[in-house]
């Protein structure tokens, strides 16, 4: 719930600051998030500028306190921190000449991306991913990639945006294998200023207690023991059926 | 020409022949809310024996395995729990209700879908249906309507057995186009079915091919007429709104009914003359009413019942009154402002079934099998369970891959293949709306990256929608029908595989012929 008011809080934040600063149109944004064992992230965006008009843009980042953080496609004196409510962004300068089109990819590690704690029933952990425009007139192609920590795998998705268009209309995501690891992938098209992506579901470790195997398998071999009458006797045991 | 068979038993004098066909006709002495012991024959045994411990080594198999890349772990505890049910539902081994108490507790147990969504299956339109349908069905039964009823249509047509199932599928596809929901046309006709079976010697207790064969055969009649017509059934239209808002191709009532009705026709004659003579072969002595004195003593029974009396003329209007309401749903809006569902309409006429004075039957007289509502939830449970977790989509879509149709790929072998998955496809959903949501993105798809136009795949695809006949679990009407006990799901299997098959060869070669006559298919 924290982070969802905090997520939201910063959207709002973002919003703001991005009415009163420049908002210009993106090619791409593709996020991927490597989550850790220890609920940690590592976290890649890349961004695909069409040109490089304009004033400073506003990148949020999703933690107060990004680690390891590194620019890549911009030059070191164009890139600043900047802090506002707690929360961190990252400002491009992208003004002056350039070539058409920039890609500059974000790297950086956050702690907490998701509780590492005791799991919840059936050993199922919450994740929660949102992404809102709060920098772009529009975004014209967004992902999101959410891998897993090795060993774990997708149990449920609870909520995600975009909704399909129509019933029968394809969902925004989709389960992938990235090196081994459980992935998924959220993605959209023209995302507008203040559009939201959103991917909610629950992980598990992919490894199941072997009891229910072994259960199983000792009930079904009772049964072929002690049920084998079945065959022999015209009143079956199991009784009759609807 | 039909060989001429006499009576099963000479006739007795008149009061020991009144005592047995009132006897015989006594639907109340079959209540569908008792379950009738059935012997199994030794396949049955086997399949029963083999069953369980087959079931549950396929629910092992599935469960422990790695989870398949795109998909999820909920969506393999799903596909392995519904594996297992489907199989303890077609061996048997337990009774199918209890099969449907341990799949919905296997879904709980291993994190296939929360206790909250299985429990509230039990609260879904179609067990609301069902219950209601058994209401308005009990007293049809107790006022003898429906013996009057029955009586009627087999002196008219019940000379011969083949005659008789006849006139019920020529029934079926009357109420087809009028009526668009399968369930109240298997309700209506129910107790006519119940009557008639019991004059040709078949109950709930002791079964008879007749019985096994006019069930199955009206199973197939209500699921697959409504493929005749687009309004037949939902699913029809949301699988042709479907194909217009993913295509943008446009498809009238005429071109749908003009494809297919033929199909349907062909298909159903196929089975109806097919079906007593090599799948459940009916013996000379079912093939004749079991009441000595054959059709005269039903003639004369059908007078003594005399003139209609006031409890069967409420009844008639009760039921009339639920079936205006079925019948006329798209005027329903223009009327009343809202549109009464079939559920609703249902409920309508057995508030008035059960007030005081004016209705006709106590609550204690009403035969609800709930047994059957068991089995129905279970069903329904794995079934939304398994669209919930993406796993049928998953399934579909990787055997789809798996068939390898890649462009190049003839249309002939792409249009085969796209029948037969989408037919066959049927066995593992128990909606024919979800069927239909999941399988027509992916035709219409295959038929644009393959470059076929998009018609040429996609309608006959839609045309197999209705096409729910392989299980009792398949269609909301088989598990009314399959509540009679007259037939086992093994039986229900070989009929509805063997029509599917017909139906994808009849579809197959309209597909070469008519309908590219009709400029459906290149």
């Amino acid at each position: 719930m924290k982070t969802t008011v905090r997520l939201l809080g910063s959207a709002l934040l973002g919003l703001v600051l991005c009415l009163t600063g420049s908002a210009r149109e993106l090619s791409s944004y593709e996020e991927t998030v490597a989550l850790r064992p220890d609920g940690s992230a590592e976290i890649r965006l890349v961004l695909i500028f069409p040109d490089v008009a304009g004033a400073e843009t506003l990148i949020p980042l999703r933690s107060a306190s990004p680690q390891a953080l590194d620019v890549k496609g911009l030059e070191p004196e164009r890139v600043r921190l900047v802090e506002n409510d707690g929360r961190r962004f990252l400002a491009l300068d992208l003004s002056g000449s350039g070539p058409a089109s920039r890609t500059v990819e974000i790297t950086f590690r956050m702690e907490s991306f998701f509780k590492a704690g005791p799991a919840g029933a059936f050993g199922n952990r919450d994740l929660a991913y949102r992404f809102v425009n709060v920098t772009f007139d529009r975004i014209d192609k967004f992902a999101a990639i959410l891998i897993l920590p090795p060993g774990n795998v997708y149990n449920t998705v609870d909520d995600f945006l975009p909704k399909a268009k129509a019933s029968g209309g394809a969902v925004p995501y989709g389960f992938v294998r990235t090196e081994g690891r459980d992935a998924a992938r959220l993605t959209a098209e023209n995302l507008k200023l203040g559009d939201e992506a959103r991917f909610v579901g629950t992980f598990k470790s992919g490894r199941k207690p072997p009891i229910l195997l072994w259960v199983l398998l000792a009930a079904a071999v009772a049964y072929l023991v002690f049920f084998r009458g079945i065959l022999k006797n015209e009143k079956n045991v199991t009784g009759p059926k609807p | 020409m039909e060989k001429e068979y006499p009576p099963a038993r000479p006739p007795d004098g008149p009061a020991v022949q009144q005592a047995e066909i009132d006897a015989l006709l006594d639907l109340e002495k079959h209540k569908l809310s008792t379950i009738p012991e059935r012997r199994p024959n030794t396949a049955e045994k086997w399949m029963k024996y083999l069953g369980f411990p087959g079931g549950l080594a396929v629910f092992l198999l599935l469960y422990y395995m790695p989870t398949p890349a795109g998909l999820t772990a909920s969506g393999q505890a799903v596909l392995a729990c519904f594996s297992l049910a489907l199989i303890w539902w077609i061996c048997e081994p337990v009774p199918t209700y209890l099969t449907s108490l341990i799949l919905m507790l296997a879904l709980v147990f291993t994190n296939g879908w929360d206790e909250d969504h299985v429990l509230s299956v039990l609260g879904y339109d179609v067990i609301w249906l069902n219950v209601l349908a058994f209401v308005l069905s009990s007293i049809l039964v107790k006022t003898n309507l429906a013996r009057r009823l029955a009586l009627h249509l087999i002196v008219r047509f019940g000379h011969n057995a083949s005659k008789m199932i006849l006139a019920f599928l020529i029934l079926q596809l009357c109420l087809a186009p009028l009526i668009p929901a399968t369930a109240p046309r298997a309700v209506m006709t129910l107790p006519l079915m119940l009557v008639v079976a019991a004059i040709y010697g078949s109950t709930s207790d002791k079964s008879n091919a007749f019985g096994r064969n006019l069930m199955l055969q009206n199973l197939l009649g209500v699921n697959i007429f409504s493929s005749g017509f687009m309004t037949g059934s939902t699913a029809n239209l949301i699988g042709i709104s479907l194909i217009m808002s993913l295509s943008g191709e446009k498809v009238y009532y005429t071109d749908w009914m003009r494809a297919n009705l033929p199909v349907v026709i062909i298909t159903m004659g196929i089975m109806w003359f097919l079906a007593p003579r090599l799948l459940i072969r009916l013996k000379p002595e079912e093939k004749k009413p079991v009441i000595p004195g054959g059709i005269e003593t039903l003639k004369r029974q059908l007078e003594r019942m005399g003139k209609f009396s006031f409890s069967e003329k409420k009844a008639a209007a009760i039921f009339g009154l639920v079936i205006f309401l079925w019948v006329t749903d798209r005027f329903h809006m223009q009327w009343f402002g809202f549109e009464i569902d079939p559920v609703m309409a249902a409920m309508a006429g057995v508030i008035i079934t059960f007030l005081p004075k004016i209705g006709i039957i106590k609550w204690n007289e009403a035969d609800i099998p709930w047994h059957l509502m068991i089995f129905s939830a279970g069903a329904y449970a794995g079934g939304l369970a398994l669209d919930n977790s993406g796993a049928a989509k998953w399934a579909i879509g990787n055997l789809f891959q798996y068939l390898h149709i890649v462009k190049g790929t003839s249309f002939l072998l792409v249009y085969v293949i796209i029948i037969a998955v989408n037919m066959y496809s049927h066995v593992f959903f128990t909606s024919k709306t979800m069927r239909t949501i999941i399988m027509m993105p992916m035709v219409i798809a295959i038929a644009q990256q393959l470059g076929f136009p998009t018609l040429s795949l996609a309608l006959p695809a839609a045309f197999t929608i209705d096409w729910v006949v392989a299980l009792p679990i398949s269609a909301k009407p088989n598990v009314i029908l399959f509540s009679t006990g007259q037939y086992s799901v093994l039986d229900n299997i070989k009929y509805g595989l063997t029509a599917a098959t017909i139906g994808i060869g009849i579809l197959v070669l309209a597909g070469l012929t008519w309908f590219r006559w009709l400029g459906i298919t290149p």
